[in-house]
């Protein structure tokens, strides 16, 4: 059972994605802000990572960066959730260490192929186990 | 009747009203007698003119005196002699100042010739009560008019009527008497006269004076009104500026903060679809479709608005990705199939090079090109629309053709406007948020395309985008491709060049000259425009900062007359503008200082010249 890790504050946001990710046969677990996105990663060790980037204190950046930092938790992929889809954005996304980026509002269809990309990145073996579809997916 | 009659004998009175006299009326005499140095201080030049004045007419009333002592006297001799040549002198003076310049120094020479005038007349007409006393009080009051009231000036005057007195005096001592050349009885007619003289002459001067008084004040509130309206415009303008970026900023701030709700009514709604279709409930699902629908339709307005006002502020961003062309003309058609489907049409599509790719900011066309197609959707019932796209040389074409209900031609010019939609009934009957072609607009224009419209009434409009098969970031770069059609057509050579540093249009003129070309200079946005419009140039070269009018705005009214359109316009800048111009739809931009290179490639690439001269090269040209 894949395992994803959802870190964002916004509470409707968190409620939806997560209920449409579980009907969809994912694992979710939350966060509601930067810290406790990186206590979870460290915890539950998640399979994939969806990073809201407008928190608040510690931003999604932040968090990436010490999730990254942790030779614990670096191997997870990163998906960036950000609301403006501006290049600085995605420059920064590559500079963290996210393994990809999208735009909120969620496009399901397209967060999931991402989301399938990164997990057949992150272990070949799934690719085989879930087809060839989340392979068409851009790595960065 | 009583209203047309008075106003009528308004009419009349002003009709015939004299010409007011005014002292002014006299200056061109007394100013020709004003050396250029005396002009350059107004104080100084009105002192000198009341001089003037004083010295040009005193002479007359001093002579009716002397006049009058001729036909007293039995025997006229010295005495008369001395005084009539002391009063003519004053005539001299204002030729002395036109010559010399030394307007202090004469000043002070006529006030001692005015006081020695006096007194010599007192000493030997009558003495202590002579007719010629009154004039005394004329010293000061001249001397002041002519030198100022400034303590140095108040000292010398005074000290110089002392020094006159003491002279008077000592004569006085020495002779013990006053001469006697008319019995003191016979000159109590002349005393009337002269009080009567100096009466009228000070008045004149008093006149004069308060006059010169009057019109300075005049002036100055004039400069304080110039200068109260001056700050009220400035505090007009920065008020204006402020309300401006607080509408961006307000703009920008609602449209996120009613996009986080929307999108919770979005999502939520597509969730209770999924929900609804798994467990069967059709009515259900029809109901929460039109929630989600609705949602949809106002997420894209908030949207539309956030875009358009990052547009106008230039912050718009591009980001380049290479993508098949198919991959683009599927996903437009697939967002717009159903709401052409709904209205009974047909859609075509027909994208026969769908492997090509293309390399630009898909997301922005994507968009602008689906704002087109839900246009024609929307102005559509029981037809059909078209979506063609292919590649034509270096640009992409996408053309959408439709067979609704047409656009008005006079609605034409405007279509791209904001909010420009066909008003009223058309409006209300077809609905639309008149954002999305605006926004198609200026999208096509930020990644170096355009969007040209034909349209018939009630047989329906075609819409063609075109845009660079490859996002050029570097604008200077972006010469060799995507303005291709732009280029003159009869590979004209006339450039006009619009800008208001007579340095840069000269230097610019004899580059241009120089590489064979006819440039046109212009100072200003005015007289840019009309030599565009008249001459029709086939590049223009526009200095964006002007001031009165500036560059943004001789853009915008080159982009909307229909003759000028297509001319090629470079922005000349030291700002880099470069969103902002692409989305007023600016072929290039060249930031200054100007680089010679890359001016004349930028130019040769809209107008390339002949490669050969015909009047230098041809044979048979020489002329023996």
């Amino acid at each position: 059972m894949t395992k994803i890790l959802l870190v964002e504050d916004n509470e409707m946001n968190r409620d939806m994605l997560g209920r449409r990710l579980q009907r969809l046969g994912f694992t979710v677990c939350f966060a509601v802000d930067g810290p406790a996105g990186v206590a979870t990663a460290h915890q539950d060790s998640p399979d994939l990572i969806l990073m809201d980037v407008a928190l608040g204190d510690m931003d999604g950046w932040e968090a990436t960066r010490l999730i990254k930092a942790n030779p614990e938790t670096c191997t997870i992929p990163i998906i960036a959730l950000t609301a403006h889809a501006l290049a600085s954005d995605r420059d920064t996304s590559v500079k963290v260490g996210c393994a990809d980026f999208d735009t909120k509002p969620v496009d399901l269809p397209r967060l999931l192929g991402k989301i399938r990309g990164c997990l057949a990145a992150a272990n070949p073996r799934l690719l085989q186990a879930m087809g060839t579809q989340g392979a068409v997916s851009r790595i960065w | 009747m009583g209203m047309t009659s008075d106003t009528g004998m308004i009419r009349t009175i002003e009709m015939y009203r004299p010409r007011r006299f005014s002292p002014t009326m006299i200056y061109p005499i007394l100013d020709w007698f004003i050396p250029a140095r005396v002009k350059e201080t107004s104080e100084l030049q009105q002192r000198a003119r009341m001089f003037l004045i004083s010295h040009l007419f005193g002479p007359f009333l001093g002579h009716v005196i002397t006049i009058y002592l001729y036909i007293l006297d039995p025997a006229p001799d010295y005495a008369l002699g001395v005084l009539a040549a002391s009063i003519t002198a004053f005539w001299v003076f204002p030729f002395a100042l036109k010559w010399t310049g030394w307007y202090n120094t004469l000043a002070v020479l006529s006030v001692q010739n005015l006081i020695f005038a006096i007194l010599w007349g007192c000493y030997h007409y009558g003495g202590l009560s002579s007719p010629f006393l009154p004039w005394l009080l004329t010293v000061p009051l001249l001397a002041f008019f002519y030198l100022g009231s400034a303590g140095p000036q108040r000292l010398l005057v005074l000290t110089l009527i002392a020094a006159n007195f003491g002279g008077f005096y000592v004569a006085y001592w020495e002779s013990a008497s006053f001469p006697i050349h008319i019995p003191l009885a016979a000159l109590s007619g002349i005393g009337i006269i002269s009080t009567l003289a100096a009466a009228v002459y000070v008045s004149i001067m008093a006149l004069y004076y308060g006059n010169i008084v009057a019109s300075q004040s005049e002036l100055e509130r004039e400069v304080r009104r110039h200068l109260a309206t001056a700050r009220q415009l400035q505090e007009a303008k920065a008020e204006a500026e402020r309300a401006n970026k607080a509408k961006s900023e307000f703009l920008a701030k609602m449209s996120h903060e009613l996009r986080t709700p929307l999108n919770a009514v979005i999502g939520y709604s597509e969730m209770l679809i999924e929900e609804a279709e798994e467990a069967g409930a059709d009515e259900q699902t029809a109901d929460i479709k039109r929630i989600h629908s609705a949602g949809k339709h106002l997420l894209s307005l908030v949207s539309g608005v956030l875009d358009l006002s990052k547009l106008e502020a230039g912050k718009m961003e591009l980001f380049a990705e290479r993508f098949e062309l198919g991959r683009l003309i599927y996903d437009v058609a697939a967002a717009c199939e159903q709401e052409i489907v709904a209205n009974g049409n047909r859609f075509v599509v027909d994208c026969v090079e769908r492997r090509t790719e293309i390399e630009t900011d898909m997301a922005k066309l994507r968009q602008a090109i689906t704002n087109i197609v839900n246009n024609a959707a929307k102005f559509t019932r029981n037809g059909t629309v078209t979506l063609t796209a292919g590649i034509r040389g270096d640009q992409v074409e996408v053309v959408v053709r439709d067979t609704g209900i047409g656009i008005r031609p006079e609605n034409l010019a405007n279509l791209f406007q904001n909010f420009g939609e066909s008003e009223g009934a058309t409006a209300s009957k077809y609905g639309g948020t008149g954002l999305g072609l605006a926004l198609s607009q200026k999208l096509c224009r930020l990644m170096c395309g355009n969007i040209e419209v034909q349209s018939e009434l009630t047989k329906g409009s075609c819409f063609t985008v075109r845009i660079p098969k490859k996002l050029k970031t570097h604008a200077v770069q972006e010469q060799s491709g995507g303005t291709v059609a732009a280029k003159s057509p009869d590979g004209g050579n006339t450039i006009l060049v619009i800008d208001d540093d007579p340095a840069v249009l000269d230097l610019v003129q004899r580059m241009l000259v120089k590489e064979g070309y006819s440039p046109l200079v212009a100072r200003d946005a005015e007289e840019g425009l009309d030599l565009a419009r008249s001459l029709k140039p086939s590049a223009i070269l526009l200095d964006i900062l002007m001031p009165g009018t500036d560059g943004w705005a001789v853009l915008e009214a080159l982009k909307a007359d229909a003759t000028l359109r297509n001319c090629p316009v470079i922005l000349l800048t030291t700002h880099q503008d470069i969103a902002k111009g692409r989305t007023m739809g600016a072929a290039v931009y060249l930031i200054k200082p100007i680089d010679r290179e890359v001016l004349l490639r930028t130019v040769a690439s809209f107008c390339p010249l002949p490669s050969s001269r015909p009047d230098v090269l041809q044979p048979g040209g020489r002329v023996g």
